[in-house]
C-alpha cells in the first residue's frame, strides 16, 4: 500500500517536469535557416535588398557571402544594379522561404537563353563516410546539359541546366576537373581539392555567347564521419595474464618439495644412543 | 659369530645417527624454501599484474569538447519593408574555384619518442581502407600512423597516433608496451618543420573492438593525444584482438 503511493507520487513528479523538459526541447531546436548568397551573373554588380531593406551594396560577381544564420520566414529578394533607385525595377526578383534548419544556397545565375535567374539549391547535411568527400556539381550558366570530368575520367554524363549531380569520392586531390558543355563547349579545366568530411559544391556558371564560362566553389564543412575500427594486431603475443604458467609450474614444484619433506622427515628415528633399534 | 640375520653393511654407511640428522635438515631445508616459494610466487604475479585502466578522459572533467559557439546575433536586420537605404554588414569573398584554398592544419608529425617504454618510431599519415570504414594501418608493425583526417598533436582536437601491438609476420610491434605507460609518463612528438612537443599521460582506457569513444575523432575543443593499439583477448581462430587500448595524454605545460 506505501509502496504503491510512494509509486504514484512520483509519476505525478515526472509528469510535473514533463513541461520543464518540454520547453527545453523547443528552445534546442534552431529557428533559423543558413543561406549562402552567391553571385554568377557575369559583368553585374549588384545591390541585393531583402525584405525591402538594402542588404548588401556593390555585390560583386563571383564572390559569395559566409554562411548566415537567419530567422524562419519569407523573404522577398531584389537585385538591382549597384546604385540604382530602390524603387526601380528589380533586374532579378523572387521570394523564398526558409524552414528552420535548412541549409540552402542563394545563386544569381543565368537561363538556358542568358537571363538573369534566381536559383535555390537545398543543401543535404546527411554525414560523409570517413576518408571521402562529397562532391556537387551545380548548372547555372546557360547551357543546357554539362558533362563533368576529374582526372580524365567521367564523373557525371550529364548535369542538366538548373539542376545538381552529386557523387562520393575519396578525399584529396587536386583533382583535375573538366566541365564541357552540349556541342563540346568547354566550361573550363581546374584543380579541385576534396577536404575529406566536406562537401564541395561545384556551380558552372556564365554565358557561352559571351565567354564568361566558369567555376564558383562552395564548401560544407563538418559533416565527417568517425572510423569505426583500428585494427592493430594479430600476433596474440600481448594476451593478458591469467596465472602465468611460470607461477603455476614453480608452485606446483614448490608443493611437491613439500611433500618430499614430509616423506623425508617421517623416516625412520634413529635412537642415536642405541642405533639398532627400531 | 651370527650368520646373515644382521646386515654387516652398517660398517660401510654412516652412523645411522648422522644419516637421520641430514635427511632432518633437509627436510627442514625443503620444507623452509618450498613454503617460501609458495608465499612469495603469488606476491610476484600480483606485481607483476598490469594495472587496471587509470585516469579521467581529458575534456570530461568539466571542459567542453565543443568548438568556438556561433555568433547568437543575426548579422542582417529583416524587418518589414521599410524605405531605409543603409547597407548592413555582410562578409563576402571570392569564390572562384581557383581561388579556394583549404584550410591548413599544421605541420604534420614525423616521430614519436616514448622513454618510459623504449618507443623511438617514425609517425607516417594514414588514412581509411579502401572499401571499409576502418582506419588503415602500416604494414610495417614498427611504424606509428597518424588519422590524417583528424588534427596533427597539439593543434587542437583529437590527435590519433596508432600502432601495432604484434603481428603474426613480424612479431612484437611498436606499441607492443603501451599498456605499461604511466600517468605522468612524457611523449615526445616530432613535427615536420623541425619542431617538438611533449605530451603527458593521463589516461588509459580499453574499450571493446568497432566501440570507440566519440571523442577519439573529435576535432575540435581542446589538444588530445591518443595513442591506440589492441589489446584485451586474443581469438585465435579470428586472429583478432577483443579490444582497443587508447592511452591519452595532453601538452605537457
Amino acid at each position: 500500500m506505501k509502496r504503491a503511493r510512494l509509486s504514484r507520487a512520483f509519476l505525478v513528479l515526472v509528469l510535473a517536469m514533463t513541461p520543464i523538459w518540454a520547453a527545453f526541447g523547443a528552445q534546442a531546436r534552431p529557428a533559423t535557416a543558413t543561406v549562402t548568397v552567391l553571385h554568377a551573373l557575369p559583368g553585374f554588380t549588384a545591390d541585393v535588398y531583402v525584405n525591402g531593406k538594402l542588404t548588401l551594396s556593390g555585390f560583386e560577381p563571383e564572390t559569395a557571402t559566409d554562411p548566415l544564420e537567419l530567422p524562419a520566414g519569407r523573404y522577398r529578394i531584389e537585385i538591382r544594379n549597384v546604385g540604382a533607385d530602390p524603387t526601380s525595377e528589380p533586374a532579378l526578383a523572387g521570394t523564398v522561404t526558409l524552414k528552420a534548419g535548412v541549409n540552402l544556397s542563394i545563386i544569381a545565375g543565368l537561363t538556358e537563353e542568358g537571363d538573369p535567374q534566381l536559383n535555390v539549391f537545398r543543401n543535404a547535411l546527411t554525414r560523409v563516410p570517413p576518408g571521402r568527400a562529397r562532391l556537387i556539381v551545380r548548372n547555372v550558366a546557360d547551357v543546357a546539359s554539362i558533362g563533368v570530368r576529374l582526372d580524365g575520367a567521367r564523373v557525371f554524363g550529364s548535369v542538366p541546366h538548373g539542376d545538381q549531380q552529386k557523387a562520393q569520392l575519396e578525399a584529396g586531390g587536386p583533382y583535375q576537373l573538366e566541365a564541357t558543355g552540349v556541342g563540346d563547349v568547354a566550361i573550363g579545366a581546374e584543380d579541385l581539392m576534396l577536404q575529406e568530411g566536406t562537401v564541395g559544391i561545384v556551380y558552372a556558371i556564365g554565358s557561352a555567347g559571351q565567354g564568361t564560362l566558369g567555376f564558383m566553389f562552395q564548401t560544407i564543412r563538418e559533416l565527417q564521419s568517425s572510423p569505426t575500427s583500428v585494427l592493430t594486431g594479430d600476433g596474440g603475443l600481448a594476451t593478458p595474464p591469467g596465472l602465468p604458467a611460470w607461477a603455476l609450474a614453480t608452485m606446483m614444484l614448490a608443493a611437491l618439495g613439500l611433500g618430499v619433506a614430509t616423506v623425508l622427515g617421517r623416516g625412520r628415528s634413529r635412537d642415536p644412543i642405541n642405533p639398532r633399534s627400531r | 659369530m651370527e650368520t646373515g640375520e644382521e646386515p654387516t653393511a652398517h660398517q660401510d654407511r654412516a652412523p645411522p645417527a648422522v644419516a637421520a640428522g641430514m635427511r632432518r635438515r633437509l627436510a627442514t631445508w625443503l620444507r623452509v624454501t618450498s613454503a617460501l616459494v609458495l608465499l612469495t610466487t603469488p606476491v610476484a604475479v600480483w606485481a607483476a599484474w598490469p594495472r587496471p585502466d587509470f585516469g579521467f578522459l581529458p575534456g570530461t572533467a568539466g571542459a567542453s569538447l565543443t568548438g568556438p559557439a556561433v555568433p547568437d546575433e543575426l548579422p542582417i536586420d529583416v524587418g518589414t519593408s521599410s524605405t531605409a537605404t543603409r547597407a548592413l554588414t555582410v562578409d563576402v569573398r571570392s569564390a572562384r574555384l581557383e581561388d579556394y584554398e583549404p584550410p591548413r592544419r599544421g605541420p604534420r608529425p614525423v616521430g614519436l619518442t616514448i622513454d618510459a617504454i623504449g618507443v623511438r618510431a617514425a609517425i607516417v599519415p594514414v588514412g581509411v581502407e579502401v572499401g571499409s570504414r576502418n582506419v588503415q594501418v602500416p604494414s610495417d608493425v614498427h611504424v606509428v600512423g597518424w588519422y590524417q583526417f583528424g588534427p596533427p598533436p597539439g593543434a587542437g582536437g583529437s590527435a590519433v597516433l596508432l600502432g601495432h601491438v604484434d603481428s603474426r609476420t613480424q612479431g612484437r610491434g611498436v606499441f607492443f608496451r603501451l599498456r605499461e605507460l604511466e600517468p605522468a609518463d612524457v611523449i615526445w612528438v616530432t613535427f615536420a618543420n623541425g619542431s617538438e612537443s611533449p605530451f603527458r599521460v593521463v589516461a588509459r582506457r580499453s574499450y571493446p573492438k568497432s566501440r570507440l569513444p566519440g571523442m577519439l575523432f573529435e576535432r575540435e575543443g581542446p589538444s588530445i593525444l591518443a595513442l591506440v593499439t589492441c589489446g584485451g583477448s586474443f581469438d585465435q581462430a579470428t586472429r583478432s584482438y577483443s579490444d582497443n587500448l587508447v592511452v591519452f595524454a595532453v601538452p605537457r605545460v
